[in-house]
């Protein structure tokens, strides 16, 4: 044989093993770079109405949609093929673990509903450029390298990658007010957070002379911690808790939510706060696991916060948007006091609640999104929501079947998930703590109600809004319901499946 | 061990008696100059400034500046690669042609958006 062609055998074959975790990524980012390069040659693009004037991307959405279901794929194989995985990966940049794949299959989910309810929403809304596509899955590839990095080197990749991503899709709709205020808050202040992600990067790596998430864990088990190591942890849980929008880092989301394009903000709500969290209680649970009775009071305050001045918040908002923006912040909440529990049952309610708080989210605003008409997109809960159950029953009840689920009532999948949190913490002997979520819970059960009483029990006194759900937004409306019903009645697999992948973070390489 | 920085703290006062110094010597020994003179412009012995420093620049600098960064830091990244070539073998250069391959769908986007062409 050629040795030219051995050397590239043999090259291969040190590369394959080593591509396996990051499969899914590589997947995304070539679809994604086939629908930008397919697009700018004008392939698969119908004609302008007049000359020189611009089509609709035709082929750019297909794509995005197939490399994100062959994504899912990959996790599946990733899943299928855990116990026999091996590593380290990239000498401990990436590690492949239950823990990382189930939450890549949350992500990935998330994504996936994600595009289906954007081509309609983009249609509806004259946004014709393939680029949206080509960002939407550049930046789900940031966030499953988030969620296998072992590395806070790869961590800050990933959300580099996630987050620039992100701002522009933010901005996207650039001949609106809001969505350009909304794109340049994000990005000011997500800048100024990634300065406190990185300053506390820099200061771990001085404490333990290493970004391995593994290597920084033997360094700090010895105690006591020095004072840098404290200080470094401090601007890291800045950092992360500006991603995940907690309180008092939460001021940019509701402005940030409402500018954005509705399949934006519900990328923004589920897949950059799966993304975020997963990086977070990685590196809280894994690799600061020996300064655990340095960091839970830090983050008690910070859930007590989260949860009381999202839900309060929320109250006041009439623009769905906005308010879906504080319950993302009360649920950011939620998800804290699992990692608070500090144990595997917590990991496990966290893993299962990123699941359900996907589905419900994705499917409220899918919602949103179908109900939008051209050129406005229908958002105050008073005038707009009002008797929408009498011309569109079905959404109607979808709608309502997600706000039970948001507030946490049988059965559905968001019960569940507050059950399987509030046993963990009381686990674990955080009582007040479990009693402030049911009670914040109580008041949640306000304003998601609202909607439902807006929809079922207020006459409409505006025109009647003409709106017809997409083939596609029908199918991602659907899988929704079915996920929230499903993993609320039979939460036996889910929770098992999640138990089962707790097991992996634990033992961190 | 704290011992060690003493050149540092003495080399400190130093600059700061002879700055201090000069400055005195200077407000008490020199002569009185009026005012909003030429001696208060940013650069008393430059160019007059004409116009304000913030006018608008057209957006085409921006784009092209950012095209800069862009290719610059490819080269970077190519120019160790360069170096170790003989040490890091055939799998190198594979993977340096996958960073080659996506930062070309860069270059045939911007190329193709018009963005190199300058009116």
């Amino acid at each position: 044989m050629n040795p030219e062609i051995q050397e590239l055998l043999v090259a291969y074959r040190v590369v394959r093993p080593a591509l396996f975790p990051v499969l899914p990524a590589a997947v995304l980012t070539l679809f994604g770079l086939l629908a930008l390069l397919v697009d700018v040659f004008e392939l698969g693009r119908t004609r302008g109405p007049a000359e020189g004037e611009t089509g609709t991307p035709i082929m750019a959405p297909y794509l995005a949609l197939i490399g994100t279901a062959l994504a899912l794929g990959c996790v599946g194989w990733q899943a299928a093929r855990l116990e026999t995985a091996g590593g380290p990966y990239f000498s401990g940049m990436v590690v492949l673990d239950g823990f990382g794949v189930f939450l890549s299959g949350v992500v990935l989910a998330g994504t996936l509903l994600t595009l289906l309810l954007t081509i309609g929403y983009c249609r509806r809304h004259d946004i014709h450029l393939a680029e949206y596509y080509h960002l939407i899955l550049m930046a789900a590839a940031g966030m499953l390298i988030m969620v296998l990095a072992g590395n806070l080197i790869t961590i800050f990749v990933g959300l580099e990658l996630m987050s620039v991503g992100v701002y522009v899709l933010t901005g996207f709709r650039r001949t609106r007010l809001r969505s350009v205020e909304g794109a340049l808050k994000y990005f000011v202040l997500g800048a100024f957070s990634t300065g406190f992600f990185l300053y506390g990067m820099a200061l771990v790596y001085g404490a333990a002379g290493t970004f391995d998430l593994a290597g920084i864990r033997d360094a700090v088990s010895v105690p006591p911690a020095s004072p840098v190591l404290l200080a470094g942890v401090a601007l890291l849980i800045v950092g992360f808790g500006f991603k995940v929008a907690l309180v008092p880092f939460h001021m940019w989301s509701p402005d940030v939510y409402q500018g954005a394009p509705a399949p934006v903000t519900a990328f923004m709500a589920t897949g950059v706060k799966t993304a975020g969290f997963a990086a977070f209680v990685r590196v809280f649970m894994s690799t600061f696991d020996g300064l655990a009775d340095q960091w839970i009071p830090v983050l008690w305050a910070l859930a007590v916060l989260t949860m009381v001045v999202g839900n309060v918040a929320a109250i006041r908002q009439d623009d769905i948007k906005r308010m879906l923006a504080y319950s993302s912040i009360a649920h950011a909440g939620y998800l804290l006091v699992a990692l608070i529990a500090h144990s595997d049952i917590g990991t496990a309610a966290f893993l299962y609640y990123m699941a359900a708080y996907t589905l419900m989210t994705m499917g409220a605003f899918g919602i949103v999104i179908v109900l939008g008409e051209k050129g406005t997109e229908n958002t105050s809960i008073e005038r707009d929501y009002a008797g929408i159950a009498w011309r569109h029953p079905l959404l109607a009840a979808a709608m309502a079947l997600f706000m039970f689920s948001l507030t946490g009532i049988p059965p559905t999948a968001g019960f569940v998930g507050k059950f399987a949190i509030l046993s963990a913490a009381v686990n674990s002997g955080h009582v007040p703590l479990a009693v402030l979520l049911v009670l914040t819970s109580v008041i949640s059960a306000y304003y998601y109600l609202k909607v439902v009483v807006s929809m079922y029990m207020r006459a409409s006194e505006r025109e009647p809004i003409r709106s017809q759900v997409p083939a596609m937004a029908a199918i991602a409306l659907l899988i929704a319901v079915v996920g929230v019903l499903g993993l609320g009645i039979f939460p036996g697999q889910w929770v098992e499946m999640a138990r089962a992948s707790v097991v992996a973070v634990t033992g961190l390489p | 061990m704290l011992t060690e920085y003493l050149p540092i703290v003495f080399l400190l006062f130093v600059g700061l008696v002879v700055g201090g110094v000069i400055i005195v010597l200077s407000w008490r020994m020199g002569p009185r100059t009026r005012a909003l003179s030429i001696g208060d412009s940013p650069y008393e012995c430059g160019l007059v400034p004409t116009g304000d420093a913030r006018s608008r620049v057209d957006v085409k600098f921006y784009i092209l500046a950012m095209l800069f960064i862009l290719f610059d830091v490819e080269i970077v990244f190519l120019f160790p690669w360069a170096i170790m070539f003989d040490a890091l073998g055939t799998l190198g250069i594979l993977v340096m042609f996958e960073f080659l391959v996506i930062l070309l769908v860069g270059y045939a986007y911007v190329w193709r958006k018009g963005a190199l062409e300058w009116d």
